[in-house]
C-alpha cells in the first residue's frame, strides 16, 4: 500500500517551481458501506470508496484553494496550478500570516480498529438485524428504520513549511428510529451509537433505547400554561444546547469580530462553579480524535470552561496569526457524523470532543427534588450566537410533578439566555453517556455529558 | 458515452438485476467566502462520477465511481449487483419495479449570461461588494460576512427501460450576513439569493442590495426585545409561511416517509386536512427557481403536484420505488445530491397558493397578536407532525398595529392544528431560495407563499 504522504510530497516537489509561497496538500482516502432498513426490512446497501486532495495555495497574501478526485500525482500539481490562478485573481490579505510550522504530534489511541476495517456486507446485515430485533419490544413499535454505516479512512497533511502527518481511523455508526402508534397517537423515539472501535457499539442497546423512547412518549398532553421552571436536562438534551452555546460563540473568528455573546468574557466567571467544559481532540477513541487537525497543528487537550470561568478559545492557524499566538488545532474538515473528513470542504474551526466532567447524581435524583418542573430528553434547536439567548422545541419532554414523572409534553417550548443557563446550574449528574449530534447547523458535535439540573427557564405550551 | 452507459446497463441486466440504472453527474463552479471586505474562502470546485444502482427482488444495490472508464463502470455495476444479492436475501418487503418512460431528451441550461464566460475577479468582487455595503451601512455595523457560489454542469439518466436524458445545471447562489453592536447588544441579520440559470442582470440581486438587505435586518433587531411565551393570533409572512408549508407539511408528503410509518399523514389521503382556501402546491417546472429541473435524477419528467386541493390533501411526493408500491405513477420527486449519493424522495419549489387577502386587511382584525417575519431555520417530527421554526423577527401587533419589535421568537404546534387554524390567505406570493437537508444530503429548493394568518400560535420565549 502506497502512503498518501507519499502522494502529497511527491506533488509538492513538483510543485516547487510554481508561483506559489506557501502550499498545502490535504488528501483523504475512504472506504465506506452503508445499509439502510426500512420498517424492519433492508432496504439498501452502498458501498462507497472516495479518494482525493485538496490543496490551499498563499501567494503574496492572496490564497485559494482548489481539489481534485483523485490522488494522482498530475492531477494534484495540476490543482494546485488552478489555485494559484485563483489566487492571483483574487485580493490581498494582511490578516495572513502563515501556515502552520511543523511540531511533535501527540500520540492518540484507540482510533483504528481491524476488525471495523474488514466488517464485511455479511456482518452489517447481522448487526442491523440485531438492532432491529431489540427495538420489537412491544406491538405497539409500528415504524423501524435503521441505519448502519461503518468505513474507514487514511488522511494525511503536507505543507511546504514541513508539516507531514498521516493516520489512518475507522468509524461504526447504528441509528434506530423508531415510531409508535396507538390508536391515532404517534410518537417517535431515536437513538445512535458512534465509536471508532466495535466493542463500544452495541446494537442490542440502541435498539432497546430508541424503541423505549418512543414508548414512554405516547399519550402525550400539553401543559396549556406559560411558567417559569425548574428543568432537568437529560444528556443527550444537554449536548445539543451546551455544544451549541459553546462551538460558534467561542470560534475566535466570531470572538475577534465582535459576533458572539462570549466576547469580553475571557477569564470571567461565567457559570455555576463546578461547570467544566474540555475539548480534547486526542481523546482515546474519540470519534473527532486525531493526531493533527485539518492543518496538520497537533490536537490538545484544553479547558474552554473551568470551573464556572472561561479559559480558550478555539484557534485555527488563521485566526491564531491575527492574535499573534498559536493555533489550538482546532481546523476540521469534518462531515457527518461518521466523524470523517471530507477534502473537498474548506478548513473551519470547530470543537473536537467536547467532555463535560462529572459531579454527583443521576436524573432520577435531581427529578425527585422538584416540586413542579420539566425533564427534557430532546431539544434540536440551538442559541443565538449573538445574544446567547435559546428558545426552542422541547421534542421530547415529560412534566415534573412532586419529585416524579407525570405526563410526556407536547408543543412546548423552552426559552433561557446562556449567561444564565450556565449561572443557573443547581447540579451536575454523575451519569454521563457519549452524545454524537449532527446540529441544525451543519456541525457533527461528539459530546461526553451528565445530566443537568436549571434552576429556572421559561416554558410555555 | 451513451453507447458505454447503455452497455453497461445491458450488462446489468445479464447479471440478474430486474432494473439497472447509471445516472453521471458533473459540475464546476466557484466559491467564495468573505469576511469583513477579506476573502477567507477562494475555492475552486468540479467534478464528475457516475452511480449505478440496481434492483432486484424489492431491494438495492448502489455504488458509485469516479473513474468513467468502461472496466470502471462495470466493475461498479458488479459491486452494485452484489450488495443488491445480499440485500435481497433479507428483504421481506417484495415488490416489482414500475418506472415510467422511456424518456429521451437533451435540454440545455436556458441562461443569458453563462457563468462559465464570467471572469473570477467578477465573482470575488461580487462578495466583496456585498460584505462593503453592509459594513458601510452604519457604525453599529461591526462585521460582515458574505458569500457567492456557482455552479454548472450536467446530469445524464440512463436506465433500463430505454430511458436516457440529459440536462444542463447552472446555478447561481449568494448571501451576506450583517453583525451589529450598540449599548451591550448584539445582532444578526440575514440575507441570500439563490437562481438556477445565470448571472442574469434584474434575476440576481446586485451586491450593494444584498448587502444593504442583511444590514437593515440587523440594525432593525438591534432594538429587539427578548420574545414573550404564550398563545398568539399570528400572521406569517410570505417567507415564514414558506418555509412552514415546506417544513411542516412537505416533508409529511414525501412518500417514502408516509410508507415508513412516519408521517402524520399517512391513512389521510383525500381527506380535509386543511381549511377550504388552503391549496399547496410543488412545481420544479417553474423557470429560474432555485429548486427547479426538468427531470428527476432518476430520469422521470418533471411535473406540478398539487399536494393539497381545496385543502384535501391531493398527492404525495413520488419516486419510482414508492410509486411502485402504492401502485402508482412516479412524479418526478426523485433527487440525489451528487453522484455519490442515492437519489430519495424531495421537495422542489413549494409553496402555498394565493388567494384574496391584503396585509393590512389581516392586520385590521387583529387586537392582540404577533407578525412573524422571515425564517433562521425549523424543522419537524413529521411522525408527530410537531414542528418549531425560528422566525428573524417579529413584532407585535396592538390593535391592527405593528409595535414592538422581538428577536428569537420560535413557534412550536402540530401541522393539522395549524392548516385547519388559518383565516386568511394572502395575495403576494414570493419564492425563497433555500438549502433542504435529509439523509444527509443537501439539495436546493424553494419555499414560498403569500401572507397566512393563523389562530393560537404557541410561541416560547425567555420572557
Amino acid at each position: 500500500m502506497v502512503e498518501l504522504l507519499d502522494f502529497g510530497l511527491k506533488a509538492m516537489r513538483s510543485a516547487e517551481k510554481l508561483d506559489a509561497d506557501q502550499i498545502e496538500v490535504f488528501l483523504a482516502d475512504t472506504k465506506m458501506l452503508t445499509m439502510r432498513m426500512e420498517r424492519g426490512t433492508i432496504k439498501s446497501a452502498h458501498s462507497l470508496t472516495d479518494s482525493g486532495a485538496s490543496v490551499r495555495v498563499f501567494w503574496k497574501k492572496h490564497s485559494a484553494m482548489s481539489y481534485t478526485t483523485s490522488l494522482n500525482q498530475d492531477d494534484i500539481v495540476n490543482s494546485i496550478k488552478t489555485a494559484i490562478s485563483a489566487a492571483k485573481a483574487g485580493r490581498i490579505d494582511p490578516n495572513f500570516t502563515s501556515l502552520p510550522e511543523p511540531k511533535p504530534l501527540p500520540k492518540v489511541v484507540g482510533l483504528y480498529d481491524t476488525n471495523v476495517d474488514s466488517f464485511s456486507i455479511e456482518d452489517a446485515t447481522c448487526m442491523l438485524m440485531d438492532a432491529a430485533k431489540a427495538a420489537k419490544i412491544d406491538e405497539k413499535i409500528y415504524s423501524l428504520n435503521v441505519f448502519l454505516g461503518v468505513g474507514s479512512q487514511r488522511v494525511a497533511v503536507v505543507n511546504s513549511l514541513g508539516v507531514m502527518c498521516e493516520d489512518k481511523c475507522t468509524s461504526l455508526g447504528v441509528s434506530v428510529n423508531v415510531v409508535a402508534k396507538v390508536g391515532d397517537d404517534m410518537s417517535s423515539g431515536s437513538e445512535s451509537k458512534f465509536s471508532r472501535i466495535i466493542k463500544n457499539v452495541n446494537p442490542d442497546g440502541v435498539g432497546k433505547k430508541a424503541a423505549e423512547h418512543a414508548i414512554r412518549s405516547l399519550n402525550a398532553k400539553t401543559i396549556s400554561t406559560t411558567a417559569t421552571l425548574p428543568v432537568v436536562l437529560d444528556p443527550k438534551a444537554a449536548a445539543v444546547i451546551v455544544g451549541g452555546a459553546l462551538t460558534a460563540p467561542l470560534n475566535a473568528e466570531n470572538i475577534q469580530r465582535g459576533r458572539s455573546y462570549l466576547c469580553g468574557k475571557m477569564g470571567r466567571e461565567i457559570g455555576y462553579d463546578k461547570f467544566t467544559v474540555i475539548d480534547d481532540g486526542t481523546l482515546p477513541e474519540g470519534i473527532l480524535s486525531l493526531g493533527f487537525d485539518a492543518e496538520g497543528v497537533p490536537s490538545q487537550r484544553k479547558m474552554l470552561i473551568e470551573n464556572g470561568v472561561l479559559k480558550n478559545y478555539i484557534y485555527d492557524s488563521y485566526t491564531a496569526g491575527i492574535e499573534k499566538r498559536d493555533s489550538t488545532g482546532n481546523a476540521v474538515r469534518i462531515s457527518g457524523g461518521m466523524g470523517f473528513a471530507d477534502y473537498r470542504r474548506p478548513p473551519y474551526i470547530s470543537t473536537r470532543n467536547l467532555i463535560i466532567p462529572e459531579v454527583k447524581g443521576s436524573s432520577e435524583d435531581f427529578i425527585s427534588e422538584i416540586r413542579e418542573g420539566i425533564w427534557l430528553c430532546e431539544t434540536d434547536d440551538l442559541p443565538n450566537i449573538a445574544t446567547g439567548e435559546f428558545s426552542g422545541l422541547m421534542a421530547e419532554a415529560y412534566k415534573i410533578e412532586k419529585g416524579e414523572i407525570t405526563y410526556p409534553i407536547k408543543q412546548a417550548t423552552i426559552g433561557i439566555n446562556m449567561l444564565d443557563f450556565f449561572k443557573n446550574i443547581e447540579a451536575i449528574g454523575s451519569d454521563s453517556r457519549q452524545i454524537v449530534a449532527h446540529g441544525i447547523d451543519g456541525i457533527v458535535r461528539n459530546t461526553f455529558i451528565p445530566s443537568i439540573m436549571v434552576k429556572a427557564a421559561r416554558i410555555a405550551g | 458515452m451513451e453507447d458505454i452507459l447503455r452497455n453497461v446497463v445491458e450488462h446489468g441486466l445479464k447479471e440478474a438485476a430486474e432494473f439497472v440504472e447509471i445516472r453521471v453527474q458533473d459540475f464546476a463552479g466557484v466559491y467564495v467566502r468573505v469576511v469583513d471586505g477579506k476573502i477567507r474562502n477562494l475555492v475552486n470546485r468540479g467534478e464528475i462520477g457516475a452511480a449505478i444502482r440496481v434492483f432486484g427482488g424489492g431491494a438495492w444495490g448502489f455504488s458509485s465511481t469516479n473513474n468513467l472508464g468502461k472496466q470502471s463502470l462495470l466493475d461498479a455495476l458488479k459491486n452494485a449487483v452484489s450488495l443488491m444479492k445480499v440485500a435481497e436475501k433479507h428483504t421481506e418487503t417484495k415488490f416489482k419495479l414500475h418506472p415510467v418512460g422511456p424518456f429521451v431528451e437533451h435540454l440545455s441550461a436556458r441562461v443569458k449570461e453563462r457563468i462559465t464566460n464570467m471572469p473570477i475577479e467578477d465573482k470575488i468582487k461580487y462578495a466583496i461588494e456585498a460584505s462593503n455595503a453592509a459594513k458601510k451601512k452604519d457604525p453599529k455595523i461591526v462585521s460582515t460576512s458574505s458569500m457567492y457560489g456557482d455552479s454548472v454542469g450536467s446530469v445524464i439518466v440512463c436506465n433500463s427501460v430505454g430511458t436516457y436524458v440529459e440536462e444542463e445545471v447552472s446555478y447561481v447562489s449568494a448571501s451576506a450576513v450583517a453583525y451589529a453592536y450598540e449599548h451591550g447588544m448584539r445582532s444578526e441579520g440575514h440575507h441570500n439569493i439563490g437562481v438556477t440559470g445565470g448571472f442574469e442582470h434584474g434575476r440576481v440581486e446586485d451586491a450593494a442590495t444584498l448587502g444593504d438587505k442583511a444590514a437593515e435586518k440587523a440594525l432593525r433587531l438591534l432594538k429587539a426585545k427578548p420574545a414573550p411565551a404564550g398563545k398568539f393570533y399570528c400572521i406569517f409572512d410570505p417567507h415564514l409561511a414558506g418555509l412552514f408549508i415546506h417544513e411542516a407539511f412537505g416533508h409529511a408528503c414525501e412518500a417514502d416517509t408516509v410508507l415508513n410509518g412516519e408521517s402524520v399523514l399517512e391513512k389521510r389521503m383525500n381527506t380535509q386536512v386543511g381549511v377550504e382556501e388552503l391549496e399547496v402546491i410543488d412545481d420544479p417546472t417553474i423557470w429560474g427557481l432555485y429548486g427547479s429541473y426538468k427531470y428527476d435524477s432518476e430520469g422521470t419528467k418533471a411535473r406540478k403536484k398539487v399536494l393539497v386541493r381545496e385543502g384535501i390533501l391531493n398527492e404525495f411526493l413520488q419516486s419510482t420505488e414508492t410509486a411502485s408500491r402504492m401502485k402508482l405513477e412516479a412524479n418526478g420527486s426523485a433527487r440525489a445530491s451528487g453522484y455519490h449519493v442515492q437519489p430519495i424522495v424531495r421537495m422542489s419549489n413549494t409553496y402555498i397558493s394565493p388567494r384574496n387577502w391584503t396585509f393590512e386587511e389581516m392586520l385590521e382584525d387583529i387586537k392582540e397578536g404577533i407578525y412573524a417575519k422571515g425564517m433562521n431555520y425549523g424543522y419537524t417530527d413529521p411522525s408527530k407532525g410537531q414542528f418549531t421554526f425560528k422566525c428573524e423577527e417579529a413584532y407585535l401587533i396592538e390593535n391592527g398595529k405593528l409595535s414592538t419589535i422581538f428577536r428569537d421568537a420560535a413557534f412550536t404546534g402540530t401541522i393539522l392544528d395549524i392548516l385547519r387554524n388559518i383565516d386568511a390567505i394572502g395575495k403576494d406570493v414570493e419564492h425563497m431560495p433555500g438549502i433542504c437537508g435529509k439523509g444527509g444530503q443537501s439539495i436546493r429548493i424553494t419555499s414560498g407563499g403569500p401572507h397566512i394568518r393563523v389562530k393560537d400560535v404557541v410561541f416560547g420565549g425567555i420572557v
